[in-house]
């Protein structure tokens, strides 16, 4: 019975401490952004309709609203003791909104808690998934293996290097040589973007 | 070659004196702050696309995580509902030739019922007995007419065999139709609860009033007249007779061939 209790709470008593959730979030963990999102949904859904926008922009705002708060997060910006993530979320979502909807003078953004006032440094233009896909798609088949798979185990697939060696999904052996390996990659990356950002910028 | 630290430094690995020791080096090594400046851009491109990629997983596994649900709530309701709509044209439970002392129903009624001397010991357990004026002939008798009328109940019988009989049902609203109706179930509710006799003059009364149900009532005259005990054998072959020899087609010539040829088998409608 008891078992069954704690089952059926278990998402009311998960991640009650705000710094815990940060950190967990900030490391892309499932659970957590599964917790947020489950948290945050309700209230995100009812907002899009009131907005007169598609049922389809609950998903997209919620995805580019949690890129954000893990941004701000990693960056040392959000602050756990001044506001709990999915407040900060809900925030970040209304932001979004306002900006998609154009109506962010209309309507300056108010704050729903104090540290959050720093949430008019997110840039206005909402983040094109599928365009940032394509451009790193471009530069990882430019880079050529083995540089593109490294770099997407780590940025795209999210494995940390110690979790990339006991896996086996790399012939490195060693943590260091993996980093050396990779930020010779990293060098070449940036070469090959700065190339791709000037024939972009000239067309 | 890019220092190993950098990416580090920005994917928030790096701690303690670690950090220390790279934030003094930054400070001091300008051509460092200048790798740095470089890579952030591609590194920050590089996160975005790599939290974005996870969180669209998440979206999606638990979109289908909720069509299962659905599903998996849609289907107990179809099984719900199936169990119900099961439960309610269930066939009517029809009473075989054996009898529980106490219970009364029209052949009990007139028989006293056997009381074994172990159950007034206990008082409790009633114990079936083989009711006592059925011998083996009477009882297959019975039988049949029962298995008959379980393939063709008087209960789902109602308008759709109506429409089957020779009279024009069309003309009729449904005011017209309820009366009948209701006899029809009423006469099959008195068969079912084994008041065959009841249940004769009933089926009886109906087809000679209702003309729409003399098909159906002819039939379950005949199927009742065979359920009695001892079976009433004159009115069965009367009304046997009468509907395979009917100008018209019976509705329920096929069905009354099929009877009467078990009988034949058992010697008793020669």
């Amino acid at each position: 019975m008891q078992r069954i209790t704690k089952w059926l709470l278990r998402d009311k008593h998960r991640y009650t401490d705000s710094r815990e959730l940060a950190d967990l979030l900030r490391r892309r963990d499932t659970g957590a952004i599964e917790f947020i999102i489950s948290k945050t949904e309700n209230l995100i859904r009812k907002m899009v309709r009131e907005s007169g926008l598609p049922e389809s922009a609950v998903s997209e705002l919620l995805h580019d609203g949690i890129i954000k708060l893990i941004e701000k997060m990693s960056d040392g910006v959000y602050n756990p003791d001044l506001s709990a993530p999915p407040t900060y979320l809900i925030g970040i979502c209304k932001f979004l909104l306002l900006n998609r909807r154009e109506k962010a003078e209309a309507h300056p953004f108010s704050p729903l808690e104090p540290g959050m006032e720093n949430l008019h440094l997110f840039e206005t233009d909402i983040f094109r998934r599928e365009e940032l896909e394509d451009i790193i798609e471009i530069w990882l088949s430019r880079l050529g293996s083995p540089c593109s798979d490294l770099i997407r185990l780590k940025y795209l697939d999210g494995y940390s290097d110690q979790e990339q060696i006991e896996m086996k999904r790399t012939n490195y052996s060693s943590v260091n040589s993996l980093k050396v390996t990779r930020s010779k990659c990293m060098d070449k990356l940036i070469v090959i973007a700065e190339k791709w950002k000037k024939q972009h910028d000239a067309s | 070659m890019m220092h190993p630290d950098i990416e580090s430094y920005l994917n928030g690995e790096l701690s303690g004196e670690a950090l220390e020791q790279f934030r003094l080096e930054l400070a001091k090594n300008p051509a460092m702050q200048h790798e740095l400046d470089r890579l952030k851009p591609v590194w920050h491109v590089l996160r975005r696309a790599g939290i974005g990629k996870k969180i669209e997983e998440v979206i999606a596994q638990r979109a289908r995580r909720r069509r299962r649900q659905r599903l998996l709530i849609i289907g107990i309701i179809g099984m719900i509902f199936i169990v119900l709509l099961y439960w309610k044209n269930r066939p009517p439970a029809v009473k075989n030739d054996y009898y529980l002392p106490g219970v009364q129903d029209t052949d009990s009624r007139q028989l006293s019922p056997k009381v074994l001397p172990q159950d007034t010991a206990t008082e409790k357990k009633p114990t079936l007995t083989p009711h006592p004026q059925v011998n083996n002939n009477t009882s297959e008798t019975r039988m049949i007419a029962l298995n008959f009328y379980r393939k063709y109940p008087a209960r789902s019988a109602s308008l759709l065999r109506g429409e089957r009989s020779a009279m024009d049902t069309s003309q009729q609203t449904p005011t017209d139709l309820q009366i009948p109706e209701k006899r029809l179930q009423q006469a099959g509710i008195l068969f079912e609860q084994g008041q065959y006799t009841q249940a004769k003059a009933a089926f009886m009364d109906l087809s000679k009033n209702y003309p729409a149900y003399k098909d159906a009532g002819e039939w379950y005259v005949l199927l009742s007249a065979l359920a009695e005990l001892p079976p009433d054998v004159k009115t069965a072959r009367r009304v046997a007779t009468r509907i395979m020899t009917d100008p018209d087609h019976h509705t329920y010539m096929k069905e009354t061939q099929e009877l009467v040829s078990n009988y034949l088998i058992m010697n008793l409608l020669k």
